[in-house]
């Protein structure tokens, strides 16, 4: 009768412990988690930027690009870019965009902005693939990827 | 019941019959011959409605198939085809948007392929 008591409380206390184990791990992992937002420049210098397309890459491991949204110039590239929603799942994003305006701008110009999910900082390899000016004529282009904010932690 | 039979019809029943009937004018043949006039007119116009639907619903077939076969067998401009197959970039996007016959979505179409992580590795 004893010894079946005594099983019974053991079994009890193993019960509590593994609960609590498993309570505690998602909070744990979560703490870490912290949502980041990077703004994409590409500078065409004296020309005007009438169509861009850019590839990121993340170099930090752990971040995971979780949204892309439009720039914050006050004429173009407002709307989000093009990007492949495959894209989202992995490590690297192909981002384009084009202007029909009649004096699209030149110079550094915000064309987009990406969200990640990471455990740290974010680090990105960010290029230019192509840049046209008006004409469709293909144009040299730098592109930067710049954080802008980090949002409220997991709580 | 024809004017013979209206008037070998004793004077009380006649009376009562045309007080039942006070709306029809004329003599029992006339009435008959109204009666029966009404219905073929009510029926020519029923079957005539009838006809004409079948018409129109047939010839909304018809076109509705038309449209279908057009839709499908219309092929897509041989640029925008040409272009999708050879890996394109925003700047051949650009080129596409600014053609006065190019729609919405194959200028969608070709940029998607632009950016597509799948159709670059397949290069």
């Amino acid at each position: 009768m004893i010894r079946r008591l005594i099983l019974v409380l053991a079994l009890l206390a193993c019960c509590n412990l593994f609960s609590a184990a498993w309570a505690q791990s998602p909070a744990t992992t979560q703490a870490a988690t912290r949502f980041q937002v990077v703004d994409v420049f590409v500078d065409s210098g004296d020309r005007a930027l009438a169509a861009w397309q850019v590839e990121l890459v993340v170099a930090s491991a752990g971040a995971k690009i979780v949204g892309v949204e439009g720039g914050e110039h006050k004429d173009v590239y407002r709307d989000p870019p093009y990007y492949d929603p495959a894209a989202l799942a992995g490590g690297r994003i192909i981002l384009a965009s084009y202007a029909t305006h009649e004096r699209p701008p030149a110079g550094k110009v915000h064309v987009a902005r990406v969200h990640f999910e990471s455990l740290g900082a974010v680090e990105l390899n960010a290029r230019v693939i192509a840049a046209a000016d008006p004409a469709s004529q293909s144009i040299p282009a730098t592109a930067s990827a710049v954080p802008a904010k980090q949002m409220k932690e997991k709580e | 019941m024809s004017q013979r039979d209206d008037d070998i019809l004793p004077e009380k029943l006649r009376h009562d019959l045309h007080d039942l009937v006070p709306s029809l004018p004329g003599g029992w043949d006339q009435r008959n011959v109204d009666l029966l006039g009404n219905a073929h007119r009510q029926v020519g116009r029923a079957s005539g409605w009838v006809r004409a639907a079948k018409r129109l619903s047939a010839a909304a077939a018809l076109l509705l198939a038309a449209g279908i076969i057009w839709q499908v067998s219309r092929p897509e401009p041989q640029p925008v085809r040409t272009l999708v197959e050879n890996r394109p970039t925003i700047v051949d996007v650009l080129r596409l948007a600014r053609q006065p016959g190019a729609s919405q979505a194959q200028i969608d179409r070709l940029a998607m392929a632009a950016v597509s992580l799948q159709t670059e590795a397949l290069q």
